[in-house]
């Protein structure tokens, strides 16, 4: 891929050792592509990983999607700093039966309509969100437009069926994306997949490791995104992703203490996960206006 | 919000005496559109502000998933109607990073070259409705007649107007009209001589500033975090400008200036945004000086069919901010997912931190002086 070359903007993504102090003890896989860094975060540690990143200085919200992946909702946050201008997306994958998340609008204040339109328009709820109501739509209606089971009439499309979850490397039980070996950070959990087995040349230059890392037959292997259409995609091994030996722990510390209160201790335990299953209590699918008769849409063949 | 949306919080402020609410639009001509602004009213104090939009949505998002990506670019011209052509730069940036398409160099700058126009038009359109909300009538007769010039000009090139489907992948969609370069010089100079003047009946007249310096401060963390960008931003003091940071088409071999204003009030932004007329003609005569006058428009195009799973997420900076698109694709030709973050919707959310605290009477004056476009923020 010669697109990095096209780039002309100024910014460059993450370097590793960054991402690792990002990603310690939470279930994260990340990887740089063009001058962007992308962390695909299991949802219960999406909370916990917006707010490393907020201390770390990302302080600009510059988008908030949600997104019908046809095997479940995905919420795609992109981030900026406005000092280092670097990027970052996070993109955490919920299933259908339980589209819930943390809300983030009390870190960016920017996101809270974002969110909103999000819950309108896809149905995703985000958890302790100020003010979750509709936002485009009128109060009353009942479906989320943007889900591809609707067509853009807003009925039900007959031959729409659910793929199946891809399930990848951060939904699986014990996932870490960084082998004990490389990480610097003591408090990671032990990795499930033998250190050293695949060979770690990542390179240190992070836009050429866009498309393709050093790494030759495991990188390969790897799409660049979860495949929507169809259901086998990831798998993504979990050490592929793996910082090389020398991991520049001082480019944390750099990153880390620029701003104002920088310090990103990682937790002894793994993570504050905000408890999504347990939350109080989630806020009502559909607001019920018993008032009004409302055009229902019915199931019909689609267009 | 949970403060201001709970009235029993209200009961603490000093010297409160009886809260009265008012709907401000969404047929209010001040309103730029349909936004309707619930305004708490304490005597001449806004206690809150809470804004209720979506009257004009019409889910381009959703009928962009069922058109091919070239088909999306005429929708992107009606959510911005006033700078129609700068709305089709961040889909046409985006696509170009998705199948590494290379732009022509001439290209480019013509796409510079309107792009600064777009924002002149722009910003007459702002600064003669500002300055009919604030009760002076004549100048928005003069913006008017000098943005008729310009959109002569597009017209001319691109067909149309206001909605022109110009841009595309690659470049732009056809030649440029023979005379356009001339015409735009013309057009410069006579403008720069009614510049002054309408600086001086506009943002240095004392009347002005005195319905505007130290009306609707906005805190320049409290934008930040909001995502209000633009001349909005830059007139809270950040100097945070796209063009600059990370520059797309002819914008690295320009030379400008990022007009930042520290006053963080009704008339910094405005003044921010009058002085982006002198930066816009500058950046126009350069790009004509160094305008290649031969080489093709379009480079010899793949088919508009990113990988499946690709993403991409570009910004550019049009007159009002930050408009961002966001892509996923699946691999067919019509985007999985298109998502636009347009500057005016994150900019409404900072209303109640501006709005909070001002006169009733400086409500109009604040909503003119963030320009919004109501458009964009509906979709």
């Amino acid at each position: 891929m010669t697109l990095a070359a096209q780039i002309t903007s100024k910014v460059v993504p993450l370097e590793s050792g960054a991402v690792q102090g990002f990603s310690s003890g939470l279930r994260v896989r990340s990887e740089n592509y063009l001058d962007e860094t992308t962390f695909f975060v299991h949802p219960e540690d999406y909370r916990a990983l917006c707010e490393r990143l907020y201390k770390a200085g990302f302080d600009f919200p510059r988008c908030l999607s949600g997104s019908d992946m046809e095997f479940g909702l995905r919420v795609t946050l992109h981030l900026q700093s406005l000092e280092t201008k670097t990027k970052a997306i996070i993109i955490t994958d919920l299933k259908y039966a339980a589209p819930r998340v943390a809300s983030v609008s009390d870190l960016w204040g920017g996101v809270e309509w974002h969110e909103r339109e999000a819950y309108d328009l896809v149905g995703i709820t985000f958890e302790n969100h100020p003010d979750l109501r509709r936002i485009l739509l009128e109060d009353d209606w009942t479906i989320h437009p943007l889900q591809r089971k609707y067509n853009t009439r807003g009925y039900l499309v007959s031959t729409w069926t659910e793929k199946t979850f891809p399930t990848p490397a951060v939904w699986e039980e014990g996932f870490v994306p960084f082998s004990a070996v490389a990480a610097p950070i003591a408090h990671a959990p032990k990795a499930v997949a033998p250190a050293g087995d695949t060979p770690a040349t990542s390179s240190t230059t992070p836009d050429s490791s866009a498309a393709a890392p050093a790494g030759e037959a495991p990188a390969k292997k790897q799409p660049k995104r979860w495949v929507p259409k169809d259901g086998s995609a990831p798998a993504a091994e979990t050490s592929s992703a793996a910082a090389p030996e020398s991991a520049p722990v001082a480019d944390v510390g750099a990153l880390l203490a620029a701003p104002a209160s920088a310090s990103i201790t990682p937790e002894p335990t793994p993570a504050p996960v905000a408890a999504v299953e347990t939350s109080s209590e989630p806020a009502s699918e559909e607001p019920k206006n018993p008032k009004i008769k409302r055009w229902v849409p019915k199931t019909k063949e689609g267009e | 919000m949970s403060a201001v949306l709970n009235p029993t919080a209200l009961e603490t402020v000093e010297g409160r005496t009886d809260e009265m609410l008012i709907n401000l639009g969404p047929q209010h001509p001040a309103t730029h559109g349909v936004l309707k602004v619930v305004l708490g009213v304490d005597g001449e104090r806004v206690t809150r502000a809470i804004p209720h939009i979506g009257f004009l949505h019409r889910n381009h998002e959703k009928l962009e998933e069922v058109r091919t990506y070239s088909m999306c670019i005429p929708y992107t011209d009606r959510m911005d109607y006033v700078s129609g052509m700068q709305n089709e730069l961040p889909l046409c940036l985006a696509v170009e990073d998705m199948l590494g398409i290379e732009v022509p160099e001439r290209s480019k700058y013509i796409r510079t070259i309107l792009f600064e126009l777009s924002r002149i038009a722009s910003h007459l359109v702002w600064i003669g409705t500002y300055m009919l909300d604030l009760g002076a009538i004549t100048p928005f007769l003069y913006a008017f007649r000098d943005r008729e010039m310009i959109l002569d000009i597009i017209e001319k090139t691109a067909g149309a107007r206001l909605l022109p489907n110009y841009f595309t992948f690659g470049g732009v969609r056809r030649d440029h009209h023979p005379a356009m370069l001339e015409d735009i010089l013309e057009f410069l100079k006579f403008f720069e001589t009614k510049l002054p003047e309408y600086e001086a009946l506009t943002i240095d007249a004392p009347v002005f500033q005195a319905r505007t310096v130290g009306v609707g401060v906005l805190d320049p963390q409290v934008a930040l975090n909001h995502g209000v960008t633009g001349p909005n931003l830059r007139g809270s003091g950040i100097p945070w400008d796209l063009r600059k940071d990370e520059p797309y088409d002819a914008y690295p071999f320009v030379d400008f200036e990022v007009c930042v204003e520290l006053g963080c009030d009704a008339y910094s932004r405005s003044r921010a945004r009058f002085r982006e007329f002198y930066e816009s003609i500058k950046i126009i005569r350069q790009a004509i000086a160094q305008y290649p006058k031969v080489g093709p428009t379009l480079p010899k195009l793949p088919r508009i069919k990113p990988t499946a799973g690709v993403e991409r997420y570009r910004a550019a900076e049009i007159s009002r901010g930050q408009l961002g698109v966001y892509l996923i694709s699946d691999g067919t030709e019509k985007p999985f997912r298109s998502k636009h973050r347009s500057p005016s919707f994150c900019t409404l959310q900072a209303l109640q931190d501006m709005f909070v605290g001002s006169k009733f009477s400086d409500a109009i004056a604040i909503l003119g002086s963030i320009d919004i476009v109501l458009g964009e923020v509906d979709r």
